[in-house]
């Protein structure tokens, strides 16, 4: 009889989506030992997609999610998200929440009084990671995916008396 | 994408009734992107998030894609084309 079916693509997939989010931080985050800032991360989404929102509108939709790897060097707190904006499906009753454009998410930084006091001028490393995100544009969704994320931060000596 | 774990739990968080089909490789999926669909897209990535109905002998019957201007929420377009297959003989 008529079946329909529910396709299940896995991780090893061999094509990879066209990539529609890249990730940058203009400029380098300066914290002063025993310090804290905020890193800018912007994100651009190409025209015509959208990502959902972090958090997401319904627990089995992908949201945005900005991750990077731990170092010992400076802390880091819980990535801050803008809020979404309402999206809505013709012919359903709620909106998903999306970022479209470009958004810009704020990670809290933090780094310890110690940390760059070997060096004279400071000391400059670099936070990789990724955000990971699924896109849809007006008639088609892509595969969840993911953008690699670089955040430089720079930690200055205190030099207060 | 997924692992078995979590489509599993996925099927049976949402009491899906129906066979669940791994595709490692993605080469299922392709094989159900209709040619000249979407030409620019990689073909594993075509039918995510579309609509599919696929007869007794493999042949796709139905496709539609997401149409967010024209999102089909309650699958009307799909449920016609399915009573009308059910009533073909086989």
């Amino acid at each position: 009889m008529i079946a329909t079916a529910l396709l299940a693509v896995a991780a090893q997939a061999v094509t990879p989506p066209p990539l529609v989010v890249t990730v940058s931080v203009p400029e380098a985050v300066r914290i002063v030992a025993g310090g804290s800032a905020r890193a800018r991360v912007v994100v651009a989404i190409e025209k015509g997609f959208r990502i959902q929102a972090n958090p997401a509108s319904e627990p089995y939709l992908v949201p945005a999610r900005l991750r990077l790897k731990q170092d010992d060097r400076v802390r880091m707190g819980p990535v801050e998200y803008p809020p979404g904006k309402p999206y809505r499906l013709h012919g359903t009753s709620s909106d998903l929440s999306v970022y479209e454009g470009t958004l810009v998410v704020l990670v809290p930084l933090e780094a310890p009084g110690s940390a760059g006091t070997g060096t004279r001028g400071g000391l400059d490393l670099v936070l990789e990671g990724t955000l990971e995100y699924q896109a849809c544009n007006r008639v088609v969704c892509l595969k969840p995916s993911s953008a690699p994320a670089r955040v430089p931060v720079r930690i200055e000596p205190d030099r207060r008396p | 994408m997924e692992t078995k774990t979590l489509a599993e739990g996925w099927a049976k968080r949402w009491g899906f009734t129906f066979p669940v089909l791994l595709d490692p490789d993605g080469a299922a999926t392709s094989s159900y992107a209709p040619a000249g669909v979407l030409p620019d897209l990689p073909r594993d990535q075509v039918p995510i998030a579309s609509n599919l109905i696929i007869d007794r002998e493999g042949k796709i019957r139905f496709f539609s894609l997401l149409d967010s201007a024209k999102f089909d929420a309650r699958l009307v377009a799909l449920r016609a084309r399915l009573d009308e297959l059910l009533v073909e003989k086989p």
